[in-house]
């Protein structure tokens, strides 16, 4: 039985994440300084939350001995990153990082079927997020919204592809306002292309989201219109929200963990971040040249998108 | 009592919805149904036949049409390269304008449209969607203020409609398909929009839809347009070098910023017809939309594929260009989409198509 420790989520859902997961005990990670991760009786961390863990919690839990799961909204920096995934694989504990988008089984359902045969190669995709805080911005150089960059990587986990060219728009809400929308079109060889759209600047409240994917045989909507519920209470009816409740969590969880328990060879996830961080600085040249920008994995090099940083 | 308007029709080669839409409106009536004798012989056939429904001559000289029947107003409805010169010829004859889609398949016919109808002071009315509830109604909200200045306008227009056998499916050997006769073939099921000999993409055929929705609702003029396109689905498409998909970025006065994503999308994609949706995002709120709203659902055992499942009911979208149409001349006031709006959303999808072409950000003309 692994004993897995997770901070960044409250207690009461930790508890009924508890009660889903298979071949684990999961608590929460007590309230400690930093560094004294060495101290508490587990086996494993998972992270989860908007803002990263401190890196040097991260490198004390390596150090003690402890694998570590990262799902937060924003990432420690790439540099970071690969310093501590070099220290972990040196002290023989595994980190994974991930997408926490990727545990929502509607997305999930769409990576499926964009695996299988029936829906054919996909043409379009387009995604909307809207939020009513301003979304923190990422640790490295492109400076981003977080949310805007993790919309990135879910793009490249559903194509597996890269994209050729990326032309990117943003605006402001009000003059000097930091909130607004950025707006991203991607094109990828053979034709497809993917139109994505993130404003941070709705009134207090609900957020919204939406995923089309337009493929040769067939197409995939999920929609926070469509999935609604309706409230009579006097007035203009309410709209409230179905979510997709704890099993984000759960599936990620119960992912690493069997992992962990298989004692085979687990991916970092580390690749397709350099990936993104690199599609994300292409995004902030195409903002800042105001043109389309070629883009090449291997040119755009995440090392280069480090050279930017302040 | 107002006038009772008598419309000609100029050629339904393509479709006849343009005229039976206009008389939906008690002002309007339909007088005689006219083309250039000229013609291909299946163009006459439909001609009449459109006229012994309606019970009115039919005669093959359009000149003469527009001068001996008493008509005011001229609804055109050809293939696509004759639109411009048809229009044309009713407002030399001083004929105000009613034309079906796309305005025409070259930049300067449109300009020579715009400076007929200026010159000959007759109105015109490119027959559009932008008289749906749900365009109504966004349009009614973006007036009152509720969401404040428009930042950003996305609106996704797909038709899930098949045109032709699948990409892919031309054997070895075989000769690329015809866009002429494919289209003439596709009369049929009502899927022929791109009916003329150049070939044409979703968004010369159908652009002008979402387009005129983001030019109603904004006011705003596109600056600049970048493109991607593609033939994904169908073969008539791909043999022909036109896209059935696509994805456009537009740059607005004011830092506007809209995009539209368009496709003809095949018709197992979608189970009433295609998604068509418009997200608005404003200083002070945002509206997302469902353009077949209102509608019912309706099923049943054996139903066919290409029936829709959600029917959209309570559209006075005809009515309400009409009614905007006999305004406009009893006022000399303008239209819900004139000549100079259908040639700048014309200019714009030709951007787009130069930009997918290119490569390159595109400014409009």
């Amino acid at each position: 039985m692994i004993r897995l420790v997770v901070c960044g989520l409250d207690e009461s859902r930790i508890d009924e994440i508890a009660r889903r997961i298979r071949g684990a005990s999961v608590t929460r990670l007590p309230d400690l300084p930093a560094g004294e991760v060495a101290g508490v009786e587990c086996d494993a961390v998972a992270c989860f939350g908007t803002v990263p863990p401190d890196v040097r919690f991260i490198a004390n839990t390596i150090q003690a001995g402890r694998h570590m799961f990262i799902a937060t909204d924003v990432l420690p920096s790439l540099a970071d990153l690969k310093s501590l995934i070099e220290q972990a694989n040196s002290r023989g504990v595994h980190i994974q990082i991930e997408n926490s988008d990727h545990g929502l089984p509607s997305r999930r359902l769409i990576f499926n079927e964009l695996r299988g045969s029936k829906l054919g190669q996909f043409g379009l995709i387009r995604s909307h997020r809207w939020e009513s805080t301003p979304g923190l911005r990422t640790v490295d150089s492109f400076h981003l919204p977080a949310p805007l960059v993790r919309d990135l990587e879910l793009m490249l986990w559903l194509t597996d592809q890269t994209p050729t060219v990326v032309f990117a728009v943003e605006r402001s809400a009000q003059q000097g306002d930091t909130r607004g929308t950025i707006h991203v079109h991607l094109g990828f060889a053979g034709g497809g292309m993917a139109l994505m759209d993130y404003a941070d600047c709705l009134l207090p409240g609900d957020g919204y989201q939406s995923l089309s994917t337009i493929c040769a045989n067939g197409a995939m909507y999920v929609d926070d219109h469509a999935n609604r519920q309706l409230a009579y209470l006097g007035g203009i009816a309410q709209a409230t929200s179905t979510d997709e409740g704890l099993l984000p969590f759960v599936t990620l969880i119960q992912q690493f963990v069997t992992g962990l328990g298989a004692h085979s060879p687990m991916e970092s996830g580390l690749a397709r971040w350099e990936q993104t961080c690199a599609l994300a600085a292409t995004v902030r040249q195409s903002l800042d040249r105001r043109s389309p920008v070629a883009f090449d994995s291997q040119v755009h090099s995440p090392d280069q998108a480090l050279q930017g940083s302040v | 009592m107002n006038q009772v308007f008598r419309c000609a029709v100029l050629s339904v080669a393509k479709h006849d919805y343009v005229a039976r839409g206009v008389i939906t409106h008690p002002r309007f009536e339909l007088a005689v149904v006219a083309d250039d004798a000229d013609v291909p012989e299946w163009m006459h056939e439909r001609n009449q036949q459109f006229a012994d429904a309606q019970q009115i001559p039919y005669v093959r000289d359009i000149e003469r049409a527009l001068r001996d029947f008493n008509v005011q107003v001229a609804i055109v409805s050809s293939e696509a390269e004759r639109h411009c010169d048809l229009s044309i010829r009713a407002a030399l004859a001083r004929k105000h304008v009613i034309q079906d889609k796309p305005m025409s398949t070259c930049l300067s016919e449109c300009d020579r449209l715009v400076a007929t109808i200026q010159q000959a002071d007759v109105r015109f009315l490119m027959w559009n969607r932008n008289g749906l509830p749900s365009i109504q109604q966004a349009q009614r909200q973006i007036a009152a203020g509720t969401i404040g200045q428009p930042l950003s306008i996305h609106v996704d227009f797909y038709f899930a409609k098949d045109a032709g056998p699948p990409k892919g499916s031309r054997q070895p050997g075989y000769p690329p398909m015809d866009w002429y006769a494919h289209q003439i073939a596709s009369h049929v099921d009502g899927s022929d929009g791109g009916l003329g000999r150049t070939p044409m993409g979703e968004l010369a055929v159908e652009g002008i839809y979402p387009l005129g929705y983001i030019q109603m609702l904004t006011g705003a003029r596109v600056r600049q347009v970048f493109a991607r396109s593609t033939a994904h689905f169908h073969q008539v498409h791909a043999d022909n070098g036109v896209e059935d998909l696509a994805s456009v970025t537009l740059t607005m006065e004011d830092g506007l910023i809209a995009t539209m994503a368009i496709g003809r999308i095949g018709l197992a994609s979608h189970p009433s017809g295609g998604e068509i949706k418009l997200h608005i995002i404003g200083t002070a709120g945002a509206l997302v939309m469902n353009e077949a709203r209102p509608d019912v659902g309706v099923y049943y055992r054996n139903q066919s594929s290409k029936e829709a499942r959600q029917r959209r009911v309570a559209s006075e979208n005809d009515f309400l260009l009409a009614d905007n149409f006999a305004h406009a001349i009893d006022t000399g006031g303008p239209t819900l989409m004139d000549a100079q709006t259908s040639r700048a959303i014309y200019a714009t999808f030709a951007a787009a198509l130069e930009s997918a072409r290119t490569g390159q950000v595109v400014d409009v003309d």
